[in-house]
């Protein structure tokens, strides 16, 4: 391997390793996301609670019902996907770029540093918390069409006396969201698949990196 | 940790929620009244219950329509008339009722509330009719019931909750 090409392999190889980051990132903040759409489901919930009260004990909401039907499950899942957001936007990366400004000195110095064995196993993890992230985000936005359509479908079955049942929304709801979230689905899964041949590629280099004699 | 605690507090709490919402019933009758008919209300004993009760007449031929309650008191009516009616615990233990329903009171532990109009009934209705028969006349439902004479649209809404 020519020492030029070290350092322009080592900057392209530490640019995923960043991402690999984010991703962990997604992983660890995962229990909020699920917190906080706990937490949500809790507040429709007591709304709900509220609303069927009303009518056992015939009392004046003050409460825009509707209005909290839709805006909270939309509120609750926009926080969630900020906060995920945030936490990976939080992640510290680049830090490498001075090392590696040495050159092939540097770029050595950082490969000896790499325990390979925990560079594999965070890429592995990495690609679990993109699949459990995605699956989350999608759940999480079927929800959310779930109570629009349902709302919507309650309109309808008044306004053209159309039949609607909790199948037909639940169906409909969730056709919607992979249609929306196709785009978002490719990405994941080009990414994902990126990740494999950079575990492959990565797997190479280490045997390239062990067989050579580079010396910080 | 803290975070998983987190999510078990919450958990537990939509498992409350739903436990709770559970035992919120509802139940609703829209039916056409004629000759002598009978609007019952009924739930079991460890249910709170309010039924919103609408009667709408249909006068042809100056036929009058007429409301009769359990009491005696009778009211004419001309325009549509809404009450409510409030049904409150009788038993605060939530053990089961043994019901024994009648006709026009359909009630059970998956269904503890009910609202029905029953259509031209005959006179021994109330005895034989809604408990069920003499040798069932247990109290171990509550019901509120009156009488419909004439031709009306009956529209009841009832709400109750067990939990409260």
């Amino acid at each position: 391997m020519v020492e030029d090409d070290l350092s322009s392999k080592m900057h392209d190889f530490m640019k995923v390793l960043d991402q690999v980051k984010k991703y962990r990132a997604i992983i660890s903040s995962l229990t909020d996301f699920a917190i906080i759409l706990a937490a949500t489901f809790v507040a429709v919930m007591f709304v709900y609670i509220f609303t069927s009260l009303s009518f056992v004990f015939d009392l004046n909401s003050p409460l825009p019902i509707p209005f909290l039907f839709i805006g909270l499950p939309i509120l609750g899942i926009a926080l969630g996907v900020f906060w995920v957001n945030h936490k990976v936007r939080s992640v510290k990366v680049g830090q490498w770029k001075t090392v590696l400004d040495e050159g092939a000195p540097g770029a050595i110095r950082i490969l000896q540093e790499l325990n390979w064995d925990t560079v594999y196993a965070e890429i592995r993890y990495a690609k679990l918390g993109f699949w459990l992230y995605g699956l989350a985000k999608t759940a999480a936005f079927w929800l959310l069409a779930f109570t629009i359509t349902w709302f919507a479908g309650g309109y309808l079955v008044s306004a053209v006396h159309w039949s609607f049942n909790l199948t037909i929304a639940a169906l409909f709801s969730l056709v919607l969201v992979l249609v929306l979230e196709k785009n978002d689905f490719q990405r994941r899964y080009d990414q994902i698949g990126q990740l494999d041949s950079l575990l492959w590629e990565l797997r190479w280099f280490d045997n390239d990196f062990r067989r050579s004699d580079f010396q910080a | 940790m803290k975070k998983a605690l987190v999510l078990l507090v919450l958990a537990l709490i939509i498992v409350a929620q739903w436990s709770f919402l559970l035992s919120v019933k509802s139940d609703t009758v829209s039916s056409s009244a004629f000759g002598t008919s009978t609007v019952i209300v009924s739930k079991a004993p460890y249910m709170y219950m309010r039924a919103e009760i609408t009667v709408i007449p249909i006068i042809t031929n100056n036929a009058t329509v007429t409301m009769i309650f359990s009491n005696g008191t009778q009211i004419d009516l001309r325009d549509s008339y809404r009450f409510d009616v409030i049904l409150p615990k009788s038993d605060k233990t939530m053990r089961s009722a043994v019901i024994t329903p009648g006709l026009g009171v359909d009630l059970s532990d998956s269904h503890p509330i009910d609202v029905s109009v029953v259509a031209n009934v005959t006179d021994n209705f109330f005895t034989y009719g809604i408990y069920g028969g003499g040798q069932q006349y247990i109290n171990n439902f509550d019901v509120f019931w009156f009488k419909v004479q004439g031709t009306a649209d009956v529209v009841i809404n009832g709400f109750g909750v067990s939990v409260w």
